[in-house]
Formats: structure tokens, C-alpha cells, sequence
């Protein structure tokens, strides 16, 4: 009841004009449809009733739908929300820190060494002969995702570290910019060296996807993200306060430090989780939360964190439908929907009148 | 007022200064400061003598050179944020909220030490705010985002915030910087109230020295340096400081000047040529202000003296000595009246003139000056 | 006196018969110059008759090999060392054959020049990783074979200190990959060789005959040819005359794409030859279809037979891949079969070396998964079943 209170405050209305609870249903409204519209869609014409049968029943009599269903869109759909979740919260973390309208979850090169680690793998690993038949794979028992995590971690601890030494924000933004810089710079290096075939693996992994995550793959997933959100959850009171600067904040008692360590950490689990299991997916996070912000008025973060949860998740499970192409045996990688969907978003932001006066309007 | 109890604030040995590449410099002197519940506190002094750093150190931002700073006894730096945040409220000269932040959401800030882990604001924390938001008549712009606000309104709105705060001390860095006179006046007056009926002692660095001299109940002058560009500071009624003389010692030199009279610093003239002022009571004063800017001495006519008015040169200041060349010391030979009808005669070598303003008689004693320093050029 | 004089007549007549015999030989011989016939008879032999990159004509003392690869074409004069010829019209490059001192930057290029014996001529390879031929490895492990890379960073330098009178190479659409232009523009003999374009299996092993010219031995390369083609066609119609086709798709997912060839790609072809259903054959490009796993799945999951899965050496691999793969009947049955029987450490696989010339025994693998009672004798060469 409580939480309901925190978030709407005396008769505060978001930017539709509309109260703040009618917005925060509408937006589930929302994401419920769209992840119903991902799992009925596909590139194989499963008829609706169909689908709901295999949902509710987990039977169709009609053996590969049921598995269609269950085994490849559902962890799909749900793969896309957790991941558009994810990216967005982290996303809007990462600006509100930093306190830049573009910064996102990769921003403190948590991706770039989750990258690195792919192109390593990739590279490393070789194919025989995959020369012209056909695209190669990893061998066995070496995932990209466990490449992934490790180079996510790698990038975390070295980010941890610098943390530490450095003063203000923007340092440490400065310094994961460059961090992220540094890694792709090798990532080339790697990939200048190695044979076609392997450049195009590591290609296909950069295009991202949200079909990759098995329901086994899940019961590691979604506890990830699910922390990660937790976390970020829990920091959604000392942010809304970093919303009147570090100086401020700390007069109202955050704990500058702490805050950002475990805001780190939160980035970590979100961004490198997303990234270990679908790649590394563009602009939703830093655009969400400016759709986001354009929902719910104000900076709180009471209610810009779950407005920022909902919106990700769907604008996650849009772009997997219009990648699917339904009714095409095609995709579209996720990125490239992503990427389009995105620009204009970011575009707008930069656009956007702006209020004369001193004060930043982010 | 000062209660003849414990200080809230208290500075014991306090050596402010800052730590940088090259090692630590002092600003101060040990200092000995106290801060006391109902108090205001005005601290002034020149640009650079580490008010702002006296602040900050004070609120635990930055640790102090030597020595303690305690409030209620406890040391404030081994206290942790939370614990300082419900013993200070600031109000700072960085302002660096997104400008997206309501006014209503901005007062809601200041119970974050009081909230719970997701931030939520019990009844009690709502009635705060809500008192806080009308006692600074906020209630009209509480929807409406910082930056949409005057300068004076978000002033506002950060005071709203430090008084949600509900602390017993309350620290303001330069908080009627960039703010109109009228506004300035207000928000003065409103820490004053917030100390002498909201019961906190409210502590203020500024530049406007006439109204910290009129409002606090207690300055704290950052005096000249001492030793090794180390200043300390002194305490006590603003009309002691003044009487003092410490005043002029540290804020003027050269050719600026502190007017006790006026309670206020003006560049001194360069000639002091003596002029006669005679009318009554304002229009007096504001006349001799005239004749002061047009670079003459002014001194009051018998009349003013009965009145008990004030004249140019008043028992204590140091007068210049006259320059040679001017007009010679004893009778003046200028006079300017005021007339009952509003106008001003301007007698002069037996010449006399009338004028409709002040700023008309200006340009003629201007004129004159400058007909008596370069005869040459009549 | 009689039987001197008969004895004498017999052998004189002997002697003339010879004189004649020779005579008539030489005058034969010497109507038209020994390279005249040499060009001609080198290219009726390479003449193509399933391969499409490439044709053969020729003139008076020089052969014409055009090869057209993408919207590329290029015309090779091939003119004898020895030959006072310096030009053939319309050539746009002449190469002088014999050639003794061949690079070649494809390892499928490899098993021809083997199978005609020169071997020796081979100076320089693109890559000894990628390499099969154990004695191709070898050779480059102790230097006798200079390693020069592919693609952008080729090394020129190297090659021009080697001198190779031929560099054979491929290039694709996308030249940005390629060692050809950076190779022409250094002035290098460079050859083109469209063997991986051709969609057919024989048409992809005939382009030994096109090797074979520069080294003067295409009708050596064209009996090596025959006798492939042979073996292959006559397998080919006994399986394709099998009553039941078992159902076959091919390769893996990658990223949440999976490439399956089309419906008259090469690898198709195999499969239909081999008496086989390809799932995809009802596509008509020559290329790859880039299709979801999810239509994948939908088509292919009662499938009986899953080929070339990738790198995968185990089915293990294949579930710890990713479980879903466990749901096809291909996976219960354990009829994944992958083509890296032979293959390095390094990568290197003979399938991708030796498999485009001898399409027979590729076929002959093939045939033996889907219809092993038509091969009895045959032992799998390129191919092998996954163990658990």
C-alpha cells in the first residue's frame, strides 16, 4: 500500500495529463499485449487458438506447435522483456549518475569487454573448413556466453577499481568511455587476423538476439536480470536524490560511494547479463528512458523506475516482432531494428525545445 | 538569540583549509566558533577567505585541517551521512538539479534522511513538506519543474527542501547570490524567522553586507590574515563589529571606505571639498549622498545638527586629509539647500542657482570641480 | 646365288619399309609444329563439360582459358616456354606453361596439382592452418613451402622474391577480402579460379582439367577426371533410383540465424545424387537461405538424417549446444553425421581440400549414410557418425 502511495503523490499527473495510475496501467497493458503478439507471431503460421492451447494446456496435438510455442517463442518473448527491462533500468541508472542525456549500460565498457572475450573465442577457436558451405560455430563446450560473462567481469573489476581513485562522476565516465574504446581497438586487431568465416561468426554475434535462451539457459538468466533489477530497485531512492547533484546528495545523506559501487555492480549483472545471452543490444537503453521521461513527469525515481521497467520490456518485445518478419522464413537482426527504432528516439531528445534558462533539462 | 545553553555547532581548534597535488593549505587560524539554537548567523568577509570552505567543512563535505567540529557533542565527521543529514540542512551555491525536478518533488528531498528504502513518504513526512511548501508559498508552483521557476522561486524551492529537512542547524553558502533586492530582503527575512520561531540556528555566508549588518543576530567577520595568509574570525553583535572599526580593517582599504553612517562602503572622494548641506532629515541625507557622489565632502547645516541627523563626517572615521588645491578647510563656500517646494539652491561665490533635481545638481557640482581643478581650461 | 639374292631382297625390302615407315612419319610429323597440336589436344581435353567459370579454345601454338567468375571475366593466353609467340589475341593475361614454380592461395587447389604429380612445383600457400595434405604441411613446416597469407595481407614482398611463374586465386564479390587486387596491382602472375562458384559437384572437381593446362597435363587431368566422373554418375543413378529418399537437412544456428543451402546450391546436389530428401530442394537458388530456427525446427524436426552440424565432434556437443536441438528425430536416432573425419588440430579439413576433386568418394559417403546397402565395400572417408 505503501508503495502505491510512494507513487502517486497528491493528485500528481504524468505528462498525458493523465493520474499516474491510469499511465502505469496502460503501460502494462502494454507490455502484456506485445509479449502476446510476440509468442503468436512467428516465422511459421501457428493459428492463434493454437498458441493459447499450447500456453494454457502445454498440448496441441499437433507436435512441433506445441514445441514451436513453448520451446521457441515463449523463452523468446520472455528473453526480449527481461533483456528490454534490464538495458532500460540500467540505462536510466547510467544517466542519472552521470547526468548525460546519452549515456546507456554500456557506457562503462562493460559490453566492449564481453566483446572481446566473444572475438577471443571466436577466434580461437577456428573452423575447419567452414570456408564457403556455411556459417561456423563455436565448439563444443565453449560457449559465447561464458566468454561473455568472463570478459563482462573482467571489464567490472577493472571498472571497480578505477572507481575508487576517482573523485567525480565524469571521471569515471571518461574512464569506461576510454576502457570501451581500448577494447574495441583489440577486438579489430583479433579480427584483422583471423580468417573470413571467423569475422563473419563474430559479426553474427554483434547483430544481437533474444532467441538464443533456452529454458535451461533461463533458469540462469532471468535470476540475473531479476537481481540486477533488485539492486537497481534499491538504489531508485539515493538516485532520485543524485537528482539535485553529488554535493546535494550527500547532504541528504547518500552515501556517494557506496552508491556508486553498487551501482556499478548493478550495471554489471544487468548489461553483462543481456550481453552474455543475446549480444550486445543497442540503443534501448539509452533510449527508453527518455521515452520514459516523457511519460512520467518529474525525476523521481518512484516513478520513472517502473514506468522506465514496463517501457523497456516492450519497446524489447516490438523490436523482436518486427525482426521476426513474421510470416517471412527471414529475421532482421535485433540491432538493426533496434538501431532504428532508436535514432529517431535520440534524435527527439536532442531536438526537443528547449526551456530557456540556466538550468539542464535531462 | 543567543540561550545561555549548549552550543549546537561548535568549533574547537578548527583549522579550515583545503588539501590539493601540492599538500594542505590553511585558511584560518585555529578557530573557536560557536552556533546556538534561535541563532542567525551572517558570515562575511572578502572573496576567497574560505567562507564557502567553512561551510562545507562544517557539513562534513570536506574534513577540517585540525581540530573538531561537533554538533550536540557528536564529532561530525565520524558521523555517517545519514546521521549528518538529520543534523544539517544545506542550501548551496551549486546548483546542479536536473531542471525536470517539480518543486513538489524537490521538497520531498529533504525527508529523504527519514524515508524508508524505497523513498516513500509516510502521512507525517507529507504533513512536513506540505507545511514547509505553504510556509514558503510554494503551494501555487508545486507541479511546475525547476526550470520554469524565477531565480527567486527556486531559491524557494531549495530552502522548502532544507526546512523539510527538519534539522536543527540549517547552512546556507551565498543563498542571496543572483537574486533581486526585494528577493533578497525576503529570504533573508524568512531565515531569520526559521531561526527565532522554527527554533534552529541557521548559519548564512554572503556578500550583501548591509543586510546581514541589519538581520543577523551574530556575524562572524573573516578578519585580515594574520600570519602566512591565515585569517581568523571574529564574532559579535553586527553593531559591534562595526563599532569596532574591524569592519573597515578587513572589507576596506584603499579608496573604499565604510560608512558607518550609512552602514555601507562607497568609494571616497578624491578632492573632499567641503559643501554645505542644509533641509531636513532625508531629503538631508540623500542630498549629501548627492554632493558625496559629485566627489564634494558634505557637512550638515546647524539645522541637520539639531535634528540629530547625520552628516558626511561623522566623530571616529578618518577623514582625508584635503588635498592641496582644493577648496580651502574652514566655512564652506558651497551651499546647497532644499527648498520647501522640492527644488535645490545651489549657492556658490554668491551665485545662486536653482535646480529641480538632485541628479541635476550633480552635473553642476561635477561641472564646478572640474572648473576648479583645471583652471586652464574655463 | 638364288637364295642370297632372295635373302637380300627381304632385308632390302625390311630396310625400306623402315626408311618409308620413318620417312612417312616425319613428313607426317613435320606438316603442322609440335606446339600447334599440343595446344590443341591440351584443350579438347580440358574442355568443360559440367563445370560453367570457365571455357578452352585454341589457335595456332597457344590455348585461351576464359574464366568468368561473378560479372568478371578474364581471358588467359597460355603460350609454351619455348614458343616464339608473345601474344594471343584477346588474352588479357599470358601465362608461359609449363609453369615450374606455382603459388596457389586456395587449399582446394591442392589435391589437383597433387594428383598430377607436381607437387614440387608448389612455392607458396595461403595458409598451413588450414592445410590437409600432410605432406603440404610438411614441406611448409620446414620452409620449403613459403606461407603467404590471403585476402588483404597478403604478402606481396615475399611472393615477388619467390618468382612463382603462376598464383592461382579466388575472389569474390566483395573484393575488399581478396588478395586479387592487391596481387594484379603488383604486377604478379595471377590466375583466377572459380572452382568454389560451381553448383555441381563434378563441376566443381572438372576445374583440374583447367589446373591442368598450366602444367601442360591436361589430358592427364582429363583421364584423372573421367574416371570420377564415371564412378560418380553410376553411383549417382543407382541411388537416385531408390524407392525411399530419407529426409536430410543440413548445418546449425548461429546467432538465431541458420544458413541452409538452397535448392541448387552444391551441397543440395550431393544430397539429391546421393538419393537423398533435402528438405530445402524445393528452393531455387544456388546460394544460402538465411531461415530462423523456428522454421527450421517446423520443417526439419522429423527429419532422419541431420548432416554437417558445424564444428560438433560428439552428440553431447549438440545438447549441450543448446537443449532444442535434442527434440529432433535426427538427434534420437543419432543420425548426425559430420564431414571432418580427416581434418588438423589446426582446422584444416580434407573435405574442403580433397572433397572437391574427388566427388566420387564424397558421393560414395553419402550414399553409404542414406542407402549403406548399395556400398557395401565402401569404408567412410570424409564423413563420420557422431558417438555419443
Amino acid at each position: 500500500m505503501s508503495l502505491v502511495r510512494g507513487i502517486r503523490s497528491t493528485s500528481a499527473r504524468g505528462k498525458t495529463g493523465a493520474p499516474v495510475g491510469v499511465t502505469f496501467a496502460a503501460l502494462s497493458l502494454l507490455l502484456a499485449g506485445l509479449f502476446a503478439l510476440s509468442v503468436m507471431l512467428g516465422s511459421v503460421r501457428v493459428p492463434a487458438l493454437t498458441v493459447l492451447r499450447a500456453l494454457f494446456t502445454g498440448e496441441t496435438g499437433d507436435a512441433p506447435f506445441t514445441e514451436i510455442v513453448l520451446l521457441f517463442r515463449l523463452p523468446r518473448a520472455l528473453t526480449a522483456l527481461l533483456a528490454g527491462a534490464a538495458l532500460a533500468v540500467s540505462g536510466l541508472q547510467m544517466q542519472t549518475l552521470f547526468r548525460n542525456p546519452l549515456a546507456g549500460p554500456f557506457i562503462l565498457g562493460i559490453s566492449s569487454g564481453a566483446s572481446l572475450a566473444v572475438a577471443v573465442v571466436v577466434v580461437l577457436a577456428g573452423s575447419a573448413g567452414a570456408a564457403v558451405s556455411g556459417l561456423s560455430s563455436m565448439p563444443a563446450g565453449m560457449g559465447t556466453t561464458g566468454a561473455a560473462f568472463a570478459g563482462a567481469a573482467l571489464t567490472l573489476f577493472l571498472v571497480l577499481g578505477l572507481a575508487g581513485r576517482v573523485e567525480s562522476a565524469s571521471g569515471l565516465l571518461i574512464l569506461g568511455l576510454l576502457l570501451g574504446y581500448a577494447v574495441s581497438a583489440l577486438v579489430s586487431v583479433l579480427l584483422h587476423f583471423s580468417a573470413a568465416q571467423q569475422t563473419q561468426a563474430y559479426v553474427a554475434w554483434t547483430f544481437g538476439t533474444f532467441s538464443d535462451v533456452t529454458w535451461q539457459e533461463m533458469r540462469l538468466f532471468a535470476p540475473l536480470v531479476g537481481a540486477g533489477i533488485l539492486t537497481a530497485f534499491l538504489l531508485s531512492k539515493p538516485l532520485s536524490a543524485l537528482a539535485m547533484g553529488e554535493a546535494y546528495a550527500q547532504t541528504v545523506g547518500v552515501r556517494l560511494r557506496r552508491v556508486r559501487y553498487v551501482l556499478i555492480v548493478s550495471t554489471a549483472l544487468l548489461a553483462g547479463s543481456v550481453t552474455a545471452y543475446c549480444g550486445p543490444i543497442a540503443f534501448i537503453g539509452v533510449a527508453v528512458p527518455h521515452l520514459a521521461r516523457g511519460i512520467v513527469s518529474g525525476t523521481n525515481q518512484r516513478r520513472l523506475f517502473p514506468a522506465t521497467l514496463l517501457l523497456g520490456g516492450s519497446v524489447a518485445l516490438a523490436a523482436e516482432i518486427a525482426a521476426a518478419l513474421p510470416g517471412s522464413q527471414v529475421r532482421l537482426p535485433v540491432n538493426a531494428v533496434t538501431a532504428l527504432l532508436g535514432t529517431p528516439v535520440i534524435a527527439w531528445v536532442i531536438l526537443r525545445k528547449r526551456t530557456t534558462g540556466p538550468m539542464r533539462r535531462m | 538569540m543567543q540561550q545561555g545553553n549548549e552550543p549546537l555547532l561548535a568549533l574547537s581548534e578548527t583549522v579550515v583549509g583545503y588539501r590539493n597535488r601540492d599538500g594542505k593549505r590553511d585558511l584560518t587560524t585555529p578557530l573557536h566558533l560557536s552556533l546556538y539554537r534561535g541563532e542567525f548567523v551572517c558570515v562575511i568577509g572578502p572573496n576567497g577567505c574560505g567562507k564557502s570552505t567553512l561551510l562545507r567543512t562544517a557539513l562534513g563535505l570536506q574534513p577540517p585541517l585540525s581540530g573538531s567540529i561537533t554538533v550536540t557533542g557528536k564529532n561530525v565527521h565520524q558521523l555517517s551521512p545519514p546521521e549528518r543529514a538529520r543534523l544539517f540542512a544545506a542550501v548551496l551555491t551549486d546548483h546542479a538539479t536536473s531542471g525536470r525536478t517539480t518543486t513538489e518533488e524537490l521538497a520531498e528531498l529533504g525527508r529523504h534522511p527519514y524515508t524508508g528504502w524505497f523513498g516513500t513518504l509516510t502521512p507525517e513526512d507529507r504533513d512536513v513538506v506540505e507545511s514547509a511548501l505553504s510556509w514558503l508559498e510554494l503551494e501555487p508552483l508545486r507541479h511546475r519543474t525547476l526550470d520554469s521557476l524565477s531565480d527567486g522561486e527556486r531559491q524557494r524551492a531549495y530552502l522548502a527542501r532544507a526546512v523539510a529537512q527538519q534539522t536543527p542547524l540549517v547552512l546556507l553558502d551565498e543563498p542571496t547570490a543572483y537574486l533581486d533586492v526585494t528577493a533578497r530582503a525576503e529570504t533573508v527575512h524568512r531565515l531569520l524567522r526559521l531561526a527565532h520561531e522554527g527554533e534552529r540556528a541557521v548559519l548564512m555566508s554572503t556578500h550583501d553586507l548591509e543586510l546581514a549588518l541589519r538581520t543577523a543576530d551574530t556575524i562572524w567577520l573573516f578578519t585580515t590574515e594574520i600570519e602566512d595568509g591565515r585569517r581568523s574570525v571574529a564574532t559579535g553583535a553586527p553593531e559591534d563589529i562595526v563599532l569596532s572599526g574591524l569592519l573597515e580593517r578587513t572589507l576596506g582599504g584603499g579608496e573604499v571606505r565604510f560608512d558607518r553612517a550609512t552602514g555601507s562602503f562607497s568609494v571616497v572622494s578624491e578632492t573632499g571639498a567641503r559643501i554645505l548641506i542644509e533641509g531636513t532629515e532625508e531629503r538631508l541625507r540623500w542630498a549629501a549622498r548627492a554632493a558625496a557622489r559629485a566627489g564634494f565632502t558634505p557637512i550638515a547645516s546647524k539645522n541637520a545638527a539639531e535634528t540629530g541627523e547625520i552628516s558626511a563626517q561623522s566623530e571616529g572615521n578618518e577623514a582625508l586629509p584635503p588635498r592641496s588645491g582644493s577648496i580651502s578647510p574652514g566655512r564652506p563656500e558651497i551651499k546647497l539647500s532644499a527648498g520647501a517646494d522640492g527644488n535645490w539652491l545651489l549657492s556658490y561665490h554668491n551665485r545662486n542657482k536653482q535646480y529641480e533635481t538632485l541628479g541635476q545638481v550633480v552635473r553642476a557640482l561635477r561641472a564646478l570641480r572640474q572648473a576648479e581643478l583645471n583652471p586652464e581650461r574655463q | 646365288m638364288t637364295e642370297w639374292h632372295m635373302r637380300n631382297s627381304l632385308e632390302k625390302l625390311l630396310i625400306l619399309l623402315l626408311v618409308f615407315t620413318l620417312t612417312g612419319r616425319a613428313i607426317a610429323q613435320s606438316g603442322k609444329p609440335d606446339g600447334f597440336d599440343l595446344a590443341q589436344r591440351e584443350a579438347a581435353a580440358a574442355r568443360p563439360q559440367y563445370a560453367t567459370g570457365y571455357t578452352v579454345s585454341s589457335g595456332p601454338g597457344y590455348i585461351l582459358a576464359t574464366v568468368r567468375l561473378h560479372d568478371r571475366t578474364v581471358r588467359y593466353g597460355l603460350i609454351d616456354q619455348k614458343s616464339p609467340l608473345d601474344s594471343v589475341p584477346g588474352a588479357d593475361v599470358i601465362i608461359r606453361t609449363p609453369v615450374l614454380k606455382i603459388a596457389a592461395l586456395s587449399t582446394t587447389y591442392i589435391p589437383s596439382i597433387d594428383a598430377l604429380g607436381e607437387l614440387n612445383s608448389l612455392v607458396a600457400i595461403d595458409s598451413d592452418k588450414w592445410v590437409y595434405s600432410p605432406d603440404v604441411r610438411n614441406a611448409a613446416r620446414k620452409g620449403q613451402i613459403a606461407v603467404v597469407g590471403s585476402g588483404p595481407s597478403v604478402n606481396i614482398e615475399r611472393l615477388l622474391t619467390l618468382q612463382p611463374q603462376l598464383i592461382m586465386t579466388y575472389t569474390g564479390t566483395a573484393t575488399a577480402w581478396d588478395s586479387y587486387p592487391q596481387l594484379k596491382e603488383a604486377g604478379l602472375p595471377v590466375v583466377l579460379n572459380g572452382d568454389f562458384l560451381e553448383n555441381s559437384p563434378l563441376g566443381r572437381s572438372e576445374w583440374i582439367k583447367f589446373i591442368g593446362l598450366f602444367f601442360q597435363k591436361a589430358s592427364q587431368a582429363e583421364e584423372i577426371f573421367a574416371g570420377i566422373a564415371a564412378r560418380y554418375q553410376r553411383l549417382a543413378a543407382r541411388a537416385r533410383a531408390r524407392e525411399t529418399q530419407p529426409e536430410v537437412f543440413l548445418n546449425i544456428p548461429w546467432g538465431g540465424n541458420w544458413a541452409m543451402p538452397g535448392g541448387n546450391n552444391y551441397s543440395a546436389v550431393f544430397l539429391r545424387d546421393a538419393g537423398a530428401d533435402y528438405l530445402w530442394s524445393d528452393t531455387e537458388t544456388s546460394g544460402t537461405l538465411f531461415l530462423d530456427f523456428e522454421s527450421v525446427f517446423a520443417r526439419a524436426n522429423d527429419a532422419e538424417f541431420w548432416l554437417n552440424p558445424g564444428m560438433w565432434e560428439r552428440l553431447s556437443d549438440v545438447a549441450r549446444a543448446d537443449r532444442r536441438f535434442t527434440r529432433f528425430r535426427a538427434y534420437r536416432l543419432g543420425n548426425i553425421y559430420n564431414n571432418n573425419r580427416r581434418s588438423t588440430p589446426s582446422g584444416g579439413s580434407d573435405y574442403f581440400e580433397s572433397g572437391y576433386l574427388y566427388a566420387d568418394r564424397v558421393l560414395a559417403d553419402l550414399v553409404k549414410i542414406f542407402h549403406p546397402e548399395l556400398v557395401p565395400e565402401h569404408r567412410f572417408y570424409y564423413y563420420r557418425r557422431l558417438p555419443q
